[in-house]
């Protein structure tokens, strides 16, 4: 066979390795800046743009999307084109795919602090960017899966099957968990409502975890440890079924974020089981990966890139042994909804996902400049600190979340909730935030420390943008030398069969999880009493979602007397069936909200929201004063209903013209009632509608036990009505 | 809609019993099929991310030519 001659395109790598360490740092330092607000309120310097609620969500997005996005694309297309001895498929889609992602990032930075948000977790962004996703996605799965077509090497090694599966997993996550109709260009309504929206959500949620921050780092960990240590992976045989077992079971899941939860419970169940049997891969592939450096073991006392590579898998070890032991529901019932779940995903986040990236940084930017690292020392410093760093996180927030956990669910010997306001739990574990800041803080300082190790090492050399090598064309017959591999070679030299493998190993788990909760309507029993919410309310849960109380506050009871005593009846799945999205929420840094509704005059809300602290001194939360200011934006009622008709919320056929006319109705109520309470205040501000909404929460059932009527009755049903004649108004 | 056609499977609840079952027959089978792969087919492809022994090949050629 004839030797090609060809050039690796190792100009996108940098550029996939300058956006890793750009986004890292900026999504880190955002991490500082929350953490630091759950200790001091004040830390949003009064600005409705950066408080707790609208760059939490950015900080996430920032680290999962933009910090490791871009560390996968980096390792992908170094490791892609040398497994596969072939340039990427075409510039020109590497350079959309660089560029696009990059704009998908910055448009997330400006639309969360502006409050544009779906509220679903890690799938915030609203409708055009998720389409610029899917685009830029796909271009990336067109331009990996061309190169794989062209490949020199006929065998496909175990990284890119991950790379793969990622590639498919993803774009479907993406694609089912954004159905939405869009309300405004800024606005839109999840397909799905309450339990059927939180199912949806979930398996994406926990899929994102899977198959963003695992799959494809599981692929860079089998290219780049082995090239760190300079042996070959310790067992294939052993990756071949971490592999296959790992994507299978790794989407069945998703329920155990919901467990406890209106959610039916085989799904529940059948999420437990799949998480725990989770182990078995899990820990083969990082047994895998760890005993990789046997007999090197003596490398990894001076080689700072393998220290952080053995931090990196063992924290993979670490993390996937607690993600299985928190699906257990007994122990979910405790960590449920505490920092417990901040430490565990901050194990996997700082150490698999953090260390493994600059792990690779620090081997790749030497080789793409042709040099040497800067200083080796400084890199050993990073190390140092930034192990401090995950410690000073992880184990104040352990104890944060087992303390708080625990004192939510105290008894008195009498038969009383021993701790039974809410914020004496929180001001409780405020030294934990702080030391969690800190923590926060050293992590911080030692990536910082490595982009001037970069920064110097990239400036001591030059870049190799065209590496050249050499391979022989693949023959086109092929006949095997090895014995017992003929159906393995059928799939993992073959990528279109490899592919379909791998797309009926992720659809099994999704159909039978997804499909019996849509179809079998027996799994969300309907509650006669619960009714869809007044335009004035929904436009108020609109900026409830606006302003992401439900990054803080949870909107489910679970069914245990602890919860019930706090905070009323437990959720029933009938009670969210006009829900899209819904709004469970996932940590409970204030109390539950479910049936917040009555609990406390308008006029309480009033003050709490213009300052927490005149009605509940030491409390945590910013001030939410622009509510007071801003006025509501009525042009968006008529278009609200309509969108929520057609998902078939049943508002009366006449209702759509009315809306706006019962908004002005219902608020005018409410502005009487602070009246009364002595707040003058304007019907047409922002946070009237707040008001209505948690005034609404939890109210339909009670209201009907009661014979009362609903808010629903009074400014819908009967408003609708032709009797009812307001014509003058309009 | 197609909803409806799905709706009326008897016994949709049976499936996560079934799948269940039906990974663990596929795990097995894998597992067993792993073990009797040839050791030299394994050994290649564990090699191909090193520098040293990718030279070589592409499939099962060996022609010794330095490709990295």
């Amino acid at each position: 066979m004839a030797l090609e001659t060809f050039q690796y395109d190792n100009r996108i790598v940098r550029n996939f390795a300058f956006a890793t360490i750009f986004w890292g740092i900026i999504g880190m330092t955002v991490g500082v800046l929350i953490a630091s607000q759950l200790f001091d309120f004040a830390l949003n310097f009064g600005l409705k743009y950066t408080t707790f609620g609208r760059i939490r969500p950015l900080h996430t997005n920032a680290v999962i999307f933009a910090f490791v996005g871009n560390g996968i694309f980096m390792g992908v297309y170094y490791s892609l084109q040398r497994l596969c001895k072939a340039r990427m498929y075409n510039d020109l889609l590497s350079k959309l795919h660089f560029w696009g992602w990059q704009l998908i990032i910055v448009l997330a930075a400006i639309s969360f602090p502006l409050g544009l948000t779906t509220s679903k977790e890690y799938a915030e962004l609203e409708w055009p960017i998720d389409i610029l996703i899917a685009v830029v996605w796909v271009i990336f799965g067109i331009n990996m899966i061309g190169t794989i077509m062209k490949r020199r090497e006929r065998h496909m090694y175990v990284a890119i099957w991950f790379y793969i599966a990622t590639f498919f997993t993803v774009a479907m996550l993406h694609i089912v968990n954004s159905f939405e109709i869009p309300v405004t260009l800024t606005k839109s309504y999840p397909l799905f409502a309450g339990v059927q929206d939180a199912l949806v959500q979930w398996w994406y949620g926990h899929n994102a975890v899977a198959f963003f921050l695992t799959t494809p780092y599981l692929g860079l960990m089998y290219y780049f440890l082995p090239k760190a240590a300079e042996r070959p992976v310790y067992s294939y045989r052993l990756s071949i079924v971490h592999f296959w077992a790992l994507i299978f079971i790794y989407i069945w899941a998703g329920p155990h974020h919901l467990l406890y939860t209106a959610l039916p419970d085989w799904a529940q169940s059948l999420g437990t089981t799949l998480s725990l049997m989770l182990i078995a891969p899990s820990w083969g592939g990082m047994l895998n990966g760890l005993l990789t450096l046997r007999g090197a073991w003596d490398r990894v006392r001076k080689d700072p890139i393998l220290k952080f590579m053995v931090v990196a898998v063992t924290a993979y070890g670490m993390n996937t042994f607690e993600g299985p032991m928190l699906s257990i529901k007994s122990i979910n019932a405790l960590s449920h909804y505490t920092d417990w779940t901040i430490a565990h995903v901050h194990v996997g986040a700082l150490g698999w996902n953090g260390f493994l990236t600059f792990g690779i940084l620090y081997w790749l930017i030497p080789r793409l400049y042709k040099t040497r690292l800067h200083s080796v020392k400084l890199a050993n410093f990073h190390f140092w600190i930034g192990t401090l760093g995950i410690l000073f996180y992880v184990i104040p927030m352990y104890w944060a979340g087992i303390t708080q956990g625990l004192m939510w669910k105290q008894f008195t010997p009498q038969g009383h909730l021993q701790y039974p306001i809410f914020l004496e739990t929180v001001l409780q574990i405020i030294p934990m935030y702080m030391l969690r800041a800190f923590g926060g803080f050293l992590y911080l300082s030692g990536a910082v420390v490595g982009v001037y190790n970069v920064i110097k090492t990239v400036k001591s050399g030059s870049l190799v943008a065209e590496e050249t090598a050499q391979a022989p064309a693949l023959e086109k017959t092929y006949v095997s030398h090895h014995k017992n591999v003929y159906g393995h070679r059928w799939i993992e030299s073959r990528p279109v069969q490899f592919f379909i493998f791998s797309v009926i190993a992720v659809a099994i788990g999704t159909v039978v999880e997804l499909v019996p909760t849509f179809l079998v309507k027996s799994n969300v029993p309907t509650i006669a009493a619960v009714k869809p919410y007044t335009p004035l309310e929904l436009q108020g849960r609109d900026i409830y979602i606006r302003e992401g109380c439900n990054t803080c506050h949870s909107q489910m009871i679970r069914p245990f007397r602890s919860e019930t005593e706090r905070y009323g009846d437990y959720s029933k799945p009938g009670e969210f069936v006009y829900d899209h999205p819904f709004l469970w929420g996932s940590k409970r840094i204030g109390p539950d909200l479910q049936r917040e509704g009555g609990k406390y005059p308008d006029a309480w809300h009033y003050k709490h929201m213009e300052d927490p602290r005149s009605m509940s001194p030491g409390s945590i939360m910013p001030s939410f004063a622009w509510l007071i200011r801003d006025n509501l934006d009525v042009s968006t009622t008529a278009a609200k209903i309509r969108a929520m008709k057609k998902l078939g919320v049943p508002y009366p056929e006449s209702f759509v013209d009315k809306a706006n006319e019962s908004l002005r109705k219902q608020a005018e109520g409410i502005a009487a009632n602070l009246q009364e309470a002595g707040i003058t205040a304007d019907p047409g501000k922002e946070i009237i509608a707040l008001i209505a909404y948690l005034q609404r929460l939890g109210k339909d059932i009670k209201s009907s036990q009661m014979g009362e009527l609903t808010t629903y009755d009074t400014y819908v049903k009967n408003f609708s009505g032709e009797s009812y004649t307001h014509s003058g108004e309009k | 809609m197609f909803k409806h056609i799905l709706e009326s499977i008897p016994g949709v609840s049976i499936w996560p019993i079934i799948a269940l079952f039906l990974f663990f027959a596929v795990f097995i089978a894998m597992i067993i099929y792993v073990m009797r792969m040839d050791k030299s087919f394994i050994n290649y492809m564990g090699d191909l991310p090193l520098d040293s022994s990718e030279s070589s090949k592409n499939g099962d050629l060996k022609n010794g030519q330095k490709t990295n």
